[in-house]
C-alpha cells in the first residue's frame, strides 16, 4: 500500500484537525470514556451547549453503532468508528469560511473539489435535540455534518451553538483515495519503513463485536441493566448530580442500541424505550441548567 | 425616476425554501411600493431573482420622494363635550380657529386640514424592509446569533441601493447581520465585488460565475445535456425536469459533468440504479430510445476549473458505485429466499399498532379486492389476484426495501419475476403503490388496479376507523395521497363504482376493532369529496367553476359520473355557450332576490294564470328540461344542450313579458316561473358563482 503523494495518514488527519481548531480558539479535550452512539453524546456537547457560557471545544470521539456492524465484510460500514467533533458557542459569524479552511488544512481544497452543502436537518429523538444545517459532501461523498443546535433536552439553545462533525474514516478514504475503510493507512512508521493499516488495528475486533452485537449479547442482562441505570439516573437526579446522572443516560442508550441490534425490540416497544431515555436526558439537562444559573 | 436594488446574502438555503420565500418577499415588497405610492407607473416593474445564497430584488420607475398632500381628518361632532375637542386639537397639533365644519348625515363635525409631508422613498422602503424580514412565513427556519430572529439559514448581509447610492440599514446591527455595500463572487473565486448600481452588479457577478436567474441556470444545464445526448444518442426524461430545477437551485454557476456506470452494475434492476442516482445524489439519469436506462448520467457541480473536472467525476462515480455494490449485495441476498418463504415473517411486522400486522392487512386487502373485482366487473384471473395480494407486502421483508424504502413494490415485482411468476402478477406488484403523486402514472392492468385500490381503501378505512384522520398540517399516513390516488384510478380507468358501498359493516368488521361504531362513513366520503374538489381545481385552474359545481353537500360517491358531469360543465363554460346562461341566471336571480324580500314567491307555477305567449313557451321549455334531467341523468352534454336552449325563451320572456304588473297573483306567478328556472339550473350547477 503506497499513499498518494502528500496524502495524510489517519493519525495525521487527527493531528491536523486538532492543531487547526486549536489555533482557531478551541480547547482540545478528550473523548468521553463510555460507549456512545455519536460524538454529540459527549457531556461537553450535550450539557455544554446549554446555558449562556461561551464554549469552544474539539475532540475525537470513538463511536459505536452496533447495528452497523458487518463482520468486517462491508468496505464502508463499521460498528465502531471515529468522529472528530467541534462545538462553538456562540456560533461565530464567519464559521463557514473557518470550516472550509479546516478542510484545506487536511488537503481538501474547496477550489479543486465540489463541496456541497446539502440540506440535512438533524434530530436526535433520544437526546430530545434538534438543529438545522447540512451534510457536507465532497465530490458526492458525505464527509461532515454541520448543525446549528436549536434545542437540546427539550430546552431552547440560547445562544445557538454550531456543531461540526467530521467522519474521520470517510475523510481518510477520500484523502487517501482508498476504496475500503480497512485499507486506510493509519500510520507510516518511517524509521521501520512499516505501514500500519486500519485493518491491522480494527479488522479482528469488528468481526468479534459483530458476532457479539448480533448473536451473543445477553438480552436479559441488557434489559435488566437498562432498568438499573434508569433507576440510578433518577436517584442521582434526586441528589442534584446531573453529570453522573447523564452518564447513566449514555449507558441506557448503549444498552438500547445493542438490544436493537439483537432484534429484541419490537417496533412498538422501540418508541417507548426512546421516550424513556429522552425523559431522563431532559431531566439531566434541566437539573444542569438550574445549577448553571 | 429612481431605481431600487436589494440583495440578501445568506448561507446555503435549501432550494424549496428559498423559492418560496422569494415569492413572499416579492409580494410584500410590491405591496409596500403600491401602498406608499412610490411607483410612477401602475404596473410595478419588480424583478426578483435567487440563488441558494442570494435573494435579489430590483425595481425601476420609482419616485424619489412622496408628494406632500393635504389630508382632511375627521374630528368629534360639533356638539361633543369640550374635552373631546381639546383632545383632537392636541393630537393634530392645530388651534381651534383652523378647524372646518362639515355635515355628515345631518350632523356637524369638525374637520382639520393637515399637510402630510411626503417622505423620501428610500426611507419608506427602509422601514418596509425591516418589517418584511420579520414577517416572512418560513416553513422551516432557525436562529443563529440573535436570540429570536429567524431565517432559513444564517443571513450574513443585506445591502440596499437606491438611486445608485448605498443606503445604510441601521436596524441590522442589532440583529448581527452585516450591512456591507459590496457583495461576493461565486465562492470558488472568493472575491469581493464593488459596484455603483444594479446593472453593474449584474455585469460583474456574471463575470465572477454567478448566474442570477434560475431560468438561465436551468437553460445552461438543459442545453449542455442536450448537446451531450445528441452525441451519445440518449435523452433525459421529461419527468426529470424537476431534477434540473433542483440542481439549478443548488448552485450559482452550474457546470455540467457526465459520468458512466460500470457495465457490471447495469444488470441490477433499473429502478434501483435510478433511485440511488436521483434520491441520493441528485444525478440526472439518461435513457436510450426504448426508455432503457443508459450507462451515462449527469452530475451538476458549482463552477469548477476544467483541469479538476476529471477527478471530480471519478470521485462521484466511486461514491455511486459503492452504493450500487451495497445494492448488489442485498439483491443477491434477497433472491436466495423465495418470496413465499417470507410469508411467515409478515405476521411479525406491525402495520400499525391498532390495525394489526401486515398479514392482517393483506387479508383485508384480499376481501376488499375480491369485492371490487365483483363490483367493477373487471376481468381478471381470481387465482392470480389472490396470489398477487398474498405476495404484495412480502418485499417489505427484504434487505433491498429496508435500504431503499421508496422501491417497495418494484422490488417485489422484480423478485417475483426472477422466481417465474405470471407476468401479470409481477406487473401488478410493481404498480401497487401507483400513483405516488399527482403527476405519477396510474396502474393500467386490471390486477394492478385492484391491488392499488384495495391497498389504498384499506389504509383509508383503517386510519379513519382509529381516528387518525389528517389534520390541516399533518398527514403522517399520506391519506390525502391515497384518496387522490383512488379517485384518479377510478377516473382514468373509467370505473363505475359507488365508493360508499365499501364503507359498510361487513368490511369494517374485518378490522376487529372494539369501538368501530364510532365510524361515520360520511366523514370519509366528505374527505373524498374534498380531494375531488382539489383534483378538479388542479385540472381546470378555475376555482369558481369548481365552487359552482359543488352545489350542496350531497353524498354521491360515484366519482366517475361526477367527473364527467364536471367536465361537461367546464367545457360549457369555457366554450362560451355558458356565458349567456350565466348572464340570464344572474338577471333572474336579481329579480327573484329583490322581489322575494317583498313577497313570498310560490314554488309551483299556476298554469291557469299563464296568459302571454312567451311565458307559455318558457314554461313549456322548462318542463322539457325537467323531463330530460329526470330521464337521462347521465347524459350531461345533452342536458347542458337543453339548458343552453333555454336561452331564447328566457330572453323573449325578459323582453316581452312584464313581471312587475299590478295584479299581484299574476306577478307572483311570473316570479314563480323565474324561481323555477333558477331551481332547475341549480340542479346542475350554481351558475351565479361562475365569474365569466
Amino acid at each position: 500500500m503506497v499513499l498518494k503523494k502528500n496524502a495524510l495518514s489517519f493519525q495525521d488527519i487527527i493531528f491536523k484537525l486538532q492543531s487547526f481548531w486549536s489555533s482557531n480558539n478551541c480547547t482540545i479535550i478528550q473523548p468521553i470514556d463510555l460507549q456512545v452512539g455519536a460524538g454529540t453524546f459527549h457531556p461537553a456537547t450535550v450539557l455544554g451547549a446549554l446555558g449562556k457560557k461561551s464554549r469552544n471545544i474539539a475532540y475525537v470521539q470513538p463511536t459505536r453503532r452496533p447495528t452497523d456492524g458487518r463482520y468486517g465484510k462491508n468496505p464502508n460500514r463499521l460498528q465502531h468508528y471515529y468522529q472528530f467533533q467541534v462545538l462553538l458557542k456562540p456560533s461565530p459569524k464567519n464559521i463557514q469560511s473557518i470550516f472550509l479552511r479546516s478542510l484545506k488544512s487536511i488537503g481538501i481544497d474547496p477550489k479543486k473539489n465540489n463541496i456541497q452543502f446539502k440540506e440535512d436537518d438533524w434530530e436526535s429523538p433520544t437526546l430530545g435535540a434538534s438543529g438545522l444545517g447540512w451534510e457536507i459532501r465532497c465530490n458526492g461523498m458525505e464527509i461532515c455534518q454541520y448543525t446549528y443546535f436549536q434545542q437540546i433536552g427539550g430546552i431552547e439553545c440560547k445562544p445557538v451553538s454550531v456543531e461540526i462533525t467530521y467522519g474521520l474514516e470517510r475523510l481518510a478514504m477520500f484523502i487517501q483515495k482508498v476504496n475500503s475503510v480497512f485499507d486506510i493507512v493509519w500510520n507510516i512508521n518511517k524509521k521501520e519503513k512499516k505501514i500500519i493499516n486500519y485493518k491491522d488495528i480494527y479488522f479482528e475486533s469488528e468481526k468479534q463485536f459483530s458476532k457479539y452485537n448480533f448473536e451473543l449479547a445477553n438480552t436479559e442482562y441488557l434489559l435488566k441493566s437498562f432498568e438499573f441505570v434508569e433507576n440510578e439516573c433518577k436517584l442521582l437526579l434526586n441528589n442534584n448530580l446531573p453529570f453522573p446522572a447523564y452518564e447513566n443516560c449514555i449507558k441506557a442508550s448503549h444498552y438500547f442500541n445493542i438490544l436493537d441490534a439483537r432484534g429484541s425490540i419490537g417496533v412498538a416497544q422501540r418508541q417507548s424505550y426512546i421516550l424513556r431515555i429522552r425523559s431522563l436526558v431532559k431531566s439531566c439537562c434541566e437539573t444542569y441548567i438550574k445549577q448553571e444559573l | 425616476m429612481s431605481e431600487l436594488f436589494i440583495e440578501l446574502l445568506s448561507e446555503e438555503v435549501p432550494y424549496w425554501l428559498q423559492k418560496n420565500i422569494l415569492e413572499q418577499f416579492k409580494k410584500k415588497l410590491t405591496e409596500a411600493i403600491i401602498e406608499n405610492n412610490l411607483s410612477l407607473n401602475k404596473k410595478i416593474n419588480l424583478e426578483a431573482n435567487f440563488t441558494h445564497l442570494r435573494l435579489v430584488f430590483s425595481c425601476t420607475d420609482l419616485i424619489k420622494e412622496q408628494k406632500s398632500i393635504i389630508k382632511e381628518i375627521k374630528g368629534p361632532p360639533v356638539n361633543a363635550p369640550e374635552n373631546a375637542l381639546t383632545g383632537f386639537l392636541n393630537k393634530i397639533g392645530i388651534s381651534k380657529e383652523e378647524l372646518l365644519k362639515k355635515k355628515i348625515n345631518d350632523k356637524d363635525y369638525y374637520f382639520a386640514k393637515k399637510k402630510v409631508i411626503g417622505k423620501k422613498a428610500e426611507d419608506v422602503i427602509k422601514n418596509s424592509l425591516e418589517e418584511i424580514i420579520f414577517s416572512l412565513n418560513w416553513q422551516k427556519s432557525m436562529r443563529w446569533i440573535h436570540e429570536n430572529f429567524k431565517w432559513g439559514r444564517p443571513l450574513n448581509n443585506i445591502l440596499f441601493y437606491f438611486n445608485n447610492k448605498f443606503v445604510p440599514l441601521d436596524f441590522l446591527e442589532a440583529l448581527s447581520i452585516n450591512n456591507n455595500s459590496f457583495t461576493i463572487s461565486n465562492k470558488k473565486i472568493e472575491k469581493e465585488i464593488k459596484f455603483k448600481n444594479f446593472s453593474e452588479y449584474k455585469k460583474k457577478l456574471s463575470r465572477s460565475k454567478v448566474i442570477l436567474e434560475q431560468s438561465n441556470r436551468e437553460e445552461k444545464i438543459r442545453n449542455e445535456i442536450n448537446a451531450f445526448c445528441k452525441i451519445k444518442k440518449t435523452f433525459f426524461k421529461k419527468e426529470h425536469e424537476k431534477l434540473i430545477s433542483l440542481n439549478a437551485g443548488l448552485v450559482e454557476y452550474p457546470d455540467i459533468l457526465f459520468g458512466k456506470i460500470d457495465k457490471n452494475y447495469m444488470a441490477l434492476p433499473q429502478e434501483i440504479l435510478e433511485v440511488v442516482m436521483i434520491n441520493d445524489q441528485n444525478f440526472i439519469p439518461l435513457f436510450e430510445k426504448n426508455n432503457k436506462l443508459s450507462s451515462y448520467f449527469v452530475i451538476i457541480v458549482d463552477f469548477v476549473e476544467k483541469k479538476y473536472e476529471k477527478s471530480i467525476v471519478e470521485d462521484n462515480i466511486k461514491v455511486l458505485q459503492a452504493r450500487f455494490a451495497d445494492a448488489t449485495f442485498y439483491w443477491e441476498n434477497d433472491l436466495k429466499t423465495k418470496l413465499e418463504q417470507r410469508e411467515k415473517l409478515l405476521s411479525s411486522i406491525k402495520f400499525h399498532q391498532k390495525l394489526g400486522s401486515l398479514e392482517d392487512k393483506t387479508k383485508r386487502m384480499e376481501f376488499i379486492a375480491s369485492r371490487l373485482a365483483n363490483n367493477l366487473k373487471l376481468e381478471c384471473n381470481l387465482k392470480n389476484l389472490s396470489k398477487a395480494i398474498k405476495l404484495s407486502k412480502l418485499d417489505l421483508t427484504t434487505g433491498l426495501v429496508r435500504e431503499f424504502p421508496e422501491l417497495q413494490g418494484v422490488i417485489g415485482g422484480y423478485i417475483a419475476m426472477e422466481q417465474n411468476n405470471d407476468e401479470d402478477i409481477c406487473l401488478s406488484l410493481k404498480e401497487q403503490y401507483l400513483p405516488k403523486g399527482p403527476s405519477d402514472l396510474c396502474p393500467k392492468n386490471n390486477l394492478g388496479i385492484l391491488l392499488s385500490l384495495s391497498d389504498k381503501i384499506d389504509n383509508l378505512i383503517g386510519f379513519f376507523l382509529i381516528n387518525e384522520m389528517p389534520t390541516s398540517s399533518k398527514d403522517p399516513f399520506a391519506l390525502r395521497r391515497s384518496a387522490l390516488g383512488v379517485l384518479r384510478i377510478i377516473i382514468e380507468n373509467n370505473l363505475k363504482i359507488k365508493l360508499d358501498s365499501f364503507f359498510s359493516n361487513d368490511v369494517i368488521n374485518k378490522y376487529n376493532l372494539q369501538n368501530e361504531n364510532n365510524f361515520n362513513n360520511k366523514n370519509l366520503i366528505i374527505f373524498f369529496q374534498d380531494r375531488f374538489r382539489f383534483f378538479l381545481k388542479s385540472i381546470t385552474k378555475r376555482q369558481d367553476i369548481v365552487n359552482a359545481f359543488f352545489i350542496e353537500k350531497s353524498f354521491n360517491s360515484d366519482f366517475l359520473s361526477l367527473y364527467k358531469k364536471f367536465l361537461a360543465l367546464n367545457e360549457f363554460v369555457n366554450k362560451g355557450e355558458g356565458k349567456k346562461i350565466i348572464e340570464l341566471n344572474k338577471r333572474a336571480l336579481n329579480i327573484v332576490t329583490i322581489e322575494g324580500k317583498k313577497m313570498k314567491i310560490n314554488d309551483v307555477i299556476n298554469k291557469g294564470l299563464l296568459k302571454e305567449k312567451f311565458e307559455l313557451i318558457l314554461v313549456d321549455s322548462l318542463e322539457k328540461l325537467k323531463n330530460k334531467i329526470d330521464t337521462e341523468q347521465n347524459d350531461f352534454e345533452s342536458i347542458l344542450n337543453i339548458i343552453s336552449n333555454l336561452q331564447k325563451p328566457l330572453n323573449n320572456f325578459f323582453d316581452n313579458v312584464m313581471v312587475n304588473v299590478d295584479d299581484v297573483e299574476i306577478k307572483n306567478n311570473r316570479l314563480s316561473i323565474l324561481k323555477n328556472v333558477l331551481n332547475i339550473l341549480k340542479t346542475y350547477a350554481d351558475f351565479s358563482k361562475i365569474q365569466k
